[in-house]
């Protein structure tokens, strides 16, 4: 889209940008995309009704599946070839539909601002930051000189707030906040009247996407631009949208402002996914039970070797001296913004990140001193479940080859034994064991995640580490599988320590609560009083960035 | 991904592909079956009789143009051309095939465990392989031809020692690259060591890529085996085989005896063909199936 020929299109004349009309109009839209394996096409959007006047901030919700980034993918006929679209789309009064390549071009961007969930993916990482702005602004004015150019991306930088010395500086270099901040810049260069923002905050952090998403609509308002926001979150959308709109299964189920739908939603289904929001605010954290204890860490520390001289060693400590007891049948938060050394520490525990201190005691033997079988034994009683279950789960291997694998490794069972038991672990995480011979990408992310579960507890361990185990699933699915954790902890007296960066979860699944900064434990204790009454800054924080649900009516 | 087909030749048959790399790949498909129901056919029609023994020519006129009693005339010992021909076909598609066995034997587990354990392996392996790959083919295997004598094991053996470094290198950077995949390191922490790692969670993620290797590479073989009798290397007198043929036809040729020359030229031109087009449509699929 950057690099589109403008030179031969026939120029559509400026786009009627103060016509008075809605920006976006849609009624009974409908989209199919092109059958694929066979399979008949089913349409994603049946029939959606949706206007958007200019300056508005609409969310739009649902549930994953619902068809909400279709409505994106429609708006700027991003929609793979072969896609069936009926129904009436108008966008500035004009049918994206029946235009051109050229005058399509133009319709993105200039109109359409368009921000994405991953920015990485979507940045040229050969192109310096300053690059990407004046391209996408050559692109569109193609006769400006290079000077002014340049001080406009510097500009559009500074109202993101990059440093302009951050100019010459490639995506790599950018952490993900820095990167949708760039991505923001770059759909709000060319001033378009409408920006459609695709989960935008949902690969950051707590209070990162706070600050992204407080740019993001402060530079909506100040150009005068109408916010399409297209999350899974209420909270955010409720925080940071004035109407909110219900899709189901590709029709519109509820509209109205979001105070209203959040704090008494009129349909069933709003009404559930409220609840499990607010579910997942965090509610009174549990009794930790007595028990004895099964994992104790003593100063565990983390260093990584930075470059530079020998004799003046740096370190980089993402986990330094860390200390915490973990009794049977208990849970543990580990909170902390990124880059606190959460992830660290579960890496260093399951022996994938090296430790340079401390001891790791695993029902009183110490990891760190085992060698050879004695470790390997060791180390089957403490098992991890990754963030992303897709990409963690072999994608040429069935699901329940994937889940007998771990006792086929050990040896603690030949494969038709294997397989009965990765068919009864099947069961145990509510899955039908008619899914054992189908491949992981054929499941949705939460039976994904539910796989990846009975793949960690196919070898009966005392100890099971979820990093980020539910934060990329939408919340109703999360509510699930944190009840499925919930019960299975009570079933096998697990010891688990959950890492997550939502306080909110976090209090109200965990029985003790860990805040990470900097790879020290901040603040401990249990998640409702720390949601209610942190003491540590970065509690505060963590806390104040946390977007909530207006109160019930 | 559709289920098992009921029937691959059906599937086969009512194939009707639109794109142009898939009509290609369909021909290919065809004229490689073609040549291995020749090669399996050939043999025991010799063996019952119903066409002539290749090598023996003695009670036949020589050099005898193409007619009815020898379809494709006669070379200058009297051998059928025909026959030959057709028994040559049987002959290239073995060496081929157990050279690019070998090949991959050789190459993939090299690759594998090179790209996985990365360090100084790594590094003296690609040297290896590298400077193995900077000689040129042909000499190569004229080498490796004259060393190891005559004989259809040895020409294989000459041949494979040129595509041992095409998948070592294919099959060692798709190793690096699926090496810092997620999985991997989940199935590490799960306690697998090296070899349960490269045997259940790389294997199967890396040989996708091999079959386009392998066909390309089949093609390219049939003209070094051609090249290699043609120098008069490889396989022994007895055993029919084309490269060695054509240079007999050579010195024949301007008398105007064009059909010892153009039905093993001939041969080897439609084998060679029809496996590029294969190779080609499979790395269109492959790709095609990569990008979505």
């Amino acid at each position: 889209m950057l690099f589109s020929s403008l030179h031969d299109a026939p120029r559509c004349g400026r786009l009627p940008m103060g016509s008075t009309g809605p920006i976006l109009l849609l009624e009974g839209l409908t989209v199919a995309y092109p059958p694929a394996g066979g399979a008949a096409a089913e349409p994603v959007l049946r029939g959606l009704d949706l206007t958007l006047q200019p300056g508005e901030r609409l969310a739009l919700v649902g549930p994953s599946g619902c068809g909400k980034s279709t409505v994106a993918r429609a708006v700027l006929q991003l929609l793979p070839p072969g896609s069936r679209s009926g129904g009436r789309l108008e966008l500035l009064g004009r049918d994206p539909r029946r235009l051109g390549r050229a005058a399509l071009n133009r319709l993105r961007g200039e109109a359409v601002g368009l921000v994405f969930q991953d920015p990485m993916t979507r940045l040229n990482p050969l192109l310096s930051i300053g690059d990407h702005l004046t391209d996408t602004l050559r692109a569109h004015r193609p006769g400006d000189p290079r000077r002014e150019l340049r001080a406009r991306a510097l500009d559009l930088l500074q109202r993101v707030g990059i440093e302009a010395d951050r100019f010459g500086s490639y995506p790599h270099e950018f952490s993900g906040g820095m990167r949708q901040r760039v991505a923001i810049a770059l759909a709000m260069a060319l001033r378009p009247p409408l920006v459609i923002a695709d989960e935008p905050t949902t690969s950051l952090d707590v209070a990162v996407s706070g600050q992204v998403m407080a740019e993001l609509t402060g530079l909506c308002r100040e150009l005068g631009s109408a916010l399409l926001l297209i999350t899974h979150d209420l909270a955010t959308a409720g925080r940071w949208c004035d109407r909110l709109a219900v899709l189901h299964e590709g029709r519109l189920l509820e509209e109205g402002p979001a105070q209203r739908v959040l704090g008494a939603p009129s349909e069933p289904l709003t009404r559930r996914l409220v609840a499990a929001a607010r579910r997942r605010e965090g509610g009174a954290s549990p009794e930790p039970p007595r028990a004895p204890v099964v994992l104790e860490l003593h100063q565990l520390r983390c260093w990584h070797p930075l470059p530079g001289l020998p004799w003046q060693q740096r370190w980089l400590k993402a986990v330094d001296g860390v200390s915490l007891q973990l009794h049977a049948g208990e849970t543990v938060g580990v909170v902390g913004a990124s880059g606190c050394g959460k992830s660290t520490l579960c890496r260093a525990l399951m022996g994938l990140a090296p430790v340079r201190g401390g001891e790791v005691l695993l029902q009183g033997r110490d990891l760190r001193r085992l060698r050879g079988g004695a470790l390997r034994e060791a180390r089957r009683r403490l098992q991890m479940v990754f963030q992303d279950p897709l990409a963690c789960l072999n994608p040429a291997m069935t699901v329940e080859e994937a889940i007998a694998d771990p006792l086929l490794i050990h040896g603690l069972a030949d494969r038709p034994e294997a397989r009965r038991r990765a068919h009864e672990q099947l069961e145990a995480v509510g899955l039908p064991a008619a899914f054992g011979p189908r491949l992981p990408r054929q499941l949705s992310g939460g039976q994904q995640q539910r796989v990846a579960i009975a793949r960690a507890l196919v070898l009966r361990p005392t100890v099971l580490l979820c990093d980020e185990s539910v934060s990329m699933l939408d919340a109703e699915v999360q509510a699930e599988v944190l009840d499925l954790l919930r019960d299975l902890q009570q079933r096998l007296g697990l010891g688990m320590i959950f890492v997550t960066h939502d306080l909110g979860v976090a209090s109200g699944f965990c029985h003790r609560v860990i805040v990470l900064d900097r790879g020290r434990i901040a603040e401990e204790g249990p998640g409702d009083v720390l949601l209610c009454a942190p003491m540590a800054p970065i509690t505060r924080r963590l806390v104040e960035a946390c977007p909530r649900l207006p109160p019930a009516a | 991904m559709n289920g098992p087909l009921p029937n691959p030749a059906a599937a086969l048959l009512a194939w009707r592909p639109c794109s142009l790399s898939a009509r290609l790949a369909r021909v290919g498909i065809w004229v490689v079956l073609a040549y291995l129901l020749v090669a399996v056919v050939t043999g025991p029609l010799v063996a019952l009789g119903w066409l002539p023994d290749p090598g023996s020519g003695l009670d036949q006129p020589i050099y005898a143009a193409p007619g009815w009693s020898h379809w494709c005339g006669t070379d200058r010992l009297g051998r059928d051309v025909c026959v030959r021909t057709l028994s040559g076909a049987g002959v290239a598609l073995q060496v081929v095939l157990l050279a690019l066995l070998l090949a991959l034997v050789v190459g993939v587990p090299l690759g594998m465990l090179s790209g996985y354990l990365g360090g100084p392996v790594d590094r003296l392996l690609v040297l290896l392989m590298d400077t193995l790959y900077t000689l040129p083919v042909l000499l190569l295997s004229v080498v490796l031809a004259f060393l190891l004598g005559r004989g259809l094991p040895n020409a294989a053996a000459a041949l494979c020692v040129v595509y041992i470094p095409q998948y070592f290198r294919v099959v060692r950077n798709q190793t690096a690259s699926v090496k810092a995949e997620l999985y991997v390191e989940a199935a590490q922490s799960l306690g697998a060591g090296p070899v349960w790692i490269l045997r259940r969670y790389l294997f199967r993620n890396v040989i996708t890529s091999v079959p386009v290797v392998l066909t390309l590479n089949a093609a390219d073989a049939v003209l070094v085996l051609g090249g290699l009798g043609f120098l008069g290397l490889g396989l022994p007198d007895s055993v029919p085989e084309w490269g060695s043929d054509l240079q007999e036809a050579l010195t024949a040729l301007p008398t105007g005896i064009w059909w010892t020359a153009l039905y093993p030229g001939l041969a080897m031109f439609v084998l060679v063909l029809g496996l590029s087009f294969l190779g080609e449509g499979l790395d269109a699929w492959v790709s095609r199936d990569g990008r979505s």
